[in-house]
Formats: structure tokens, sequence, C-alpha cells
């Protein structure tokens, strides 16, 4: 499924962001990308989502080597991998259909189309009851779940979560990555970083520990320990 | 349960400028102003033109004195001569006796100045007025120098000294008006741009989630290009009005109420092809500007 072969990403003149990172995930897998603040997790993800190209080195998603795509096929790319962030980046001026429903205008799909599957979405993410709501008027676990419904409507194989509860309270925490894992048990690969050690611990999930920009760990958490790691 | 998206490009780009009205309110005026500004020059430095024109106009005469004894014939040749000029417009003929008369005139009130004169001093001449050509300042000395070279010619005067200075005059304002013309038109360039540059990067946070959802480069950037074309048509036009409005009040009231009739300089608006020039180059330079800010956070 997502294969990376010795990538390195340096910014500006001597950054390395990212050092030879290889390493393999299947399909349907879950997976904690964890560090400390500065390791590299976002870049990575941004790399597999191809908002940037790496320095030197290969990564194939689903056969596709996304170093080598042209710009013009990138939106065809991110249509099937759903990104969700910290900072939620919603339309605070739309409701919550629109901000869903807008994932499905980017690709002409027609109304009766979109109102089905943005219910459909909706009820997965148990915000049916709001869908006339602003974003401002939610709280942010509820924003959050309003991004992951958006990030679900192209039937993603893939959904990357960049510290996805890092603005979010523990027990709001736990509901969005207990979400994700269900969104994962219907098959799809999920890929979080975060660097709340303690959140990790919780689940038995593969997990790959990220310092200065290497590979330090690749296990399951039920071995975990974080060589360095800061909560 | 709400649903208000707009899957066309036209709905998109009215849900655009309703999102973001007070933005786009702010960028037409500031494309208004920009273009009024433009066009009041304009208007200013062709109707000064035409002003000059009309001045050099009545000035652009040559008196052409004859030497003394010529005969009927002789005059009569001399006049034919002069009408053949490709330059003359129409030829008087200004006797000894006619000339007196004018001096009489001129001398009202002194009269006996002139009644000392025992013999009328006065040559005749031809007064040569010239077709409505301002390049005819330009070539004055060379018709000036042909028209000596006939014979019975005695003398000519054209006002020399006015004709350079007014020819001078007439060529400074020209090169002052296109070099202060064109610094306008890129003055007015680089705001506008720069405005709408402004504009699309307050939407920055917009285009970023398009992205993210996997919108096209075409499905970002065609609602602003098209947004940037109505911002540039929209400001001309109400810069034209404007000036428009402001032109009739000037022509009709104020020139009322200051007692001046306009008419004498026949003030015109911007002719046809130019508002329309104006126009198709307000829209331009939204779409450009759109275009070339949307692009830079496309390649982001």
């Amino acid at each position: 499924m997502i294969r990376t072969y010795h990538v390195n990403k340096v910014y500006g003149d001597n950054i390395q962001a990212l050092k030879d990172i290889t390493l393999k995930i299947e399909r349907g897998e879950f997976v904690f990308l964890v560090g400390p603040s500065g390791t590299g997790k976002t870049t990575l993800l941004k790399l597999l989502f191809g908002a940037e190209k790496p320095t030197s080195g290969q990564i194939l998603i689903n056969n596709i080597n996304i170093t080598k795509i042209k710009r013009s096929q990138l939106p065809y790319l991110r249509r099937k991998i759903g990104f969700v962030f910290q900072d939620f980046k919603l339309f605070n001026y739309k409701t919550v259909f629109e901000n869903v429903a807008f994932a499905l205008e980017v690709v002409g799909a027609k109304r009766q189309e979109i109102k089905t599957k943005v219910q459909q979405v909706l009820g997965m993410v148990d915000l049916s009851n709001k869908t006339d709501e602003i974003p401002l008027n939610l709280s942010g676990g509820e924003r959050q779940r309003v991004a992951i419904a958006r990030s679900l409507v192209h039937n993603p194989f893939l959904i990357l979560a960049d510290e996805p509860t890092g603005n979010l309270d523990s027990h709001i925490t736990l509901d969005i990555i207990n979400l994700l894992g269900n969104i994962n048990a219907f098959g799809t690969t999920v890929i979080v970083s975060t660097h709340n050690q303690e959140m990790v611990k919780r689940y038995n999930r593969r997990f790959i520990g990220l310092e200065r920009g290497r590979i330090v760990n690749d296990k399951l958490s039920s071995d975990f320990s974080l060589v360095g790691a800061a909560g | 349960m709400s649903s208000g998206y707009s899957p066309c490009l036209l709905g998109k780009v009215i849900s655009n400028v309703k999102e973001s009205f007070l933005l786009n309110l702010i960028t037409i005026a500031i494309i208004a102003n920009s273009f009024f500004i433009f066009s009041a020059f304009l208007m200013i430095f062709n109707n000064l033109n035409g002003i000059l024109k009309k001045v050099g106009e009545e000035k652009i005469q040559i008196n052409v004195y004859l030497e003394e004894g010529l005969s009927e014939e002789e005059v009569s040749g001399i006049r034919q001569q002069l009408s053949n000029l490709a330059a003359a417009e129409s030829v008087l003929f200004i006797s000894q006796e006619d000339a007196l008369v004018h001096l009489k005139e001129i001398f009202r009130g002194k009269e006996k100045i002139l009644e000392e004169l025992e013999v009328n001093p006065l040559p005749s001449s031809f007064e040569v007025r010239l077709k409505n050509d301002l390049s005819n300042i330009q070539e004055m000395e060379h018709l000036v120098k042909k028209v000596s070279q006939i014979n019975g010619v005695d003398d000519i005067s054209y006002g020399q000294e006015w004709v350079e200075k007014f020819s001078k005059f007439v060529g400074m304002i020209k090169c002052t008006g296109i070099v202060l013309g064109g610094l306008l038109l890129l003055t007015i360039i680089f705001i506008i741009s720069n405005t709408i540059r402004l504009a699309i990067h307050s939407r920055q946070e917009e285009i970023e989630i398009m992205k993210l959802v996997g919108a096209t480069d075409y499905f970002i950037k065609m609602p602003f290009i098209i947004e940037g074309g109505l911002q540039g048509l929209s400001g001309t036009l109400i810069s034209l009005g404007t000036l428009f409005l402001l032109y009739r009040f000037f022509i009709t009231r104020a020139a009322t109420f200051f007692g001046i009739n306009f008419n004498i300089f026949s003030i015109s608006f911007l002719s046809f092809e130019v508002t329309g020039g104006i126009v198709i180059g307000g829209i331009l330079l939204g779409i450009f500007g759109s275009l070339v800010s949307v692009e830079r956070f496309l390649k982001v």
C-alpha cells in the first residue's frame, strides 16, 4: 500500500527534516507516527499527501510513484487520501453540511448525490443533528468530526491525520481516536501523527517513532518505549 | 437542512462574491478610483490638445507683403501661386487703402498722428490662412521660404516668435502628457494588481482547503479569474459613469453659474473607442491580476 525508499527532505541550505526514511505500511493498517515536535512527522505526512516532494528517494502509494506525479494529477490522488489537520481547516462561514458537501462540489457531484453522501458521513461521525450549525458554534471535538466527515466523502483508501487531537481535551481525544479506529475497521488505512505518548499507549496499534528526522522505532504499542520522546 | 452549495461555475462566482462582499466592494472602489483619475487625466489632456489646436488655427496665417508698383496681372499671378499652396486654406488681398483704413482703426482717437503722413507707406499684402493642422506650424519656416521665392513678394510675417514658442509649447504638452499618462497608467496597474493580490491573499485559507479536498487548478482558478474580470468591469464602469456625470454637470450647471460658454471650446467627453478601451483594459487587468495571484498560491 505505502512504500517509501530512502526518502530525504532538506529545507533551505541544510535543514534536514527527514533522513533516509524507508518504511512499509499495508492496506488496512492503523499506524501512529510518534515523536516530539520538530521530528518530521508533519513533513512525512505532507510527502505522503503530495503537498511536497522529497529531496531524494521514492514514495509509492498503491503502486503509484507520487514523487513523479504531475501537478495536474495531484487533485485526483488527494480525493482518495483524506487529510485531517490539528486546526480542522473548515470554512467558518459555511454550515456543517456545506463544509462536507464542498468536497463533493469540487468533483462536480450532482445535488442528490451530495445530499445522500453528506448525510451518510455525518451519520458516521454522529453529527446528523448539527448540519445547520457553523463551526464557530461547535466544540473542538465536533469540529474535528466535521473535518473527518469531509475526508470520508470520497471513500478514501488512506486517511492522514496530523495531530488531530492536539487542540482537544483528553476525553475528546479518545473519542476522535476511537472514531478513526472505527473508520479503520472498514478497511481504510489510517496514519495518525502525535506527540502524545499516553494516547499511543492506550491503543494496541503499530507505532513508528521519529527522532530528528529518522525512524528510531517501528513496533506495536504494547512494546512501547520511545527514546527521548517528550509528551 | 441547508444546502447552500452551487456546483456550477457561475454559481460559485456568485457565492464567492457574497462571501467576500466587503472585500469585493473595496477592491472595486480602488479600481474605480484609479481609473477615474486616469480617465479624467485623459479627458483633460484630449480637450487641452483640442483647445490648443483651435487657438493655433486662428493664428495659423501668414502675411505676404508685396513690392511697390506691381500690375494687376502680377498681383493676380501671385494670388494664384499662393492659392495653389497645399497648406493654404484661403487667400485674402489687402490693398494699400484697406491697410490704411485698418491702421486708422488701430489709432482711433489719435488720428492726428496719421494726418502727418503725406503718402500711404503701407504696402498691399495677401493674408494667407493655413489649413487646420498643427503640423503646419512646425513646417512654417519651410512654407515661408517657398513663398519668399515668389516674384513680387517683398516680405513675409507670421509671428515667427509666437509660432516657434507655440510649437514648442504644444510639443512639450504632448510629451508631458504622454509621460505623465504613462506613469499614471503604470501606477494604477501597480495599485490594482496589489489590491487584487491582497484580496486573494486574504482568501489563502480557502484556496488551501480547496486543494486539500482535491479541487483541480481549473476549479480553483476560474472563479477568481471571473471575479477579477467582474471587478475590473464594475470598477471601470463606475469610474466612467461618475466622470460622465461630473462632465455633464460641469458643462451645464457650472457653466451657467460662472457664465462661461464651454461650447466655444467644444469640451468633449472621451470618445467611444477610448471608453471601450478603458473598459476592456480594466477587465483584462482584473483577469490577469487574479490569475497571477492565484497561481502563486497554487504553486505552494
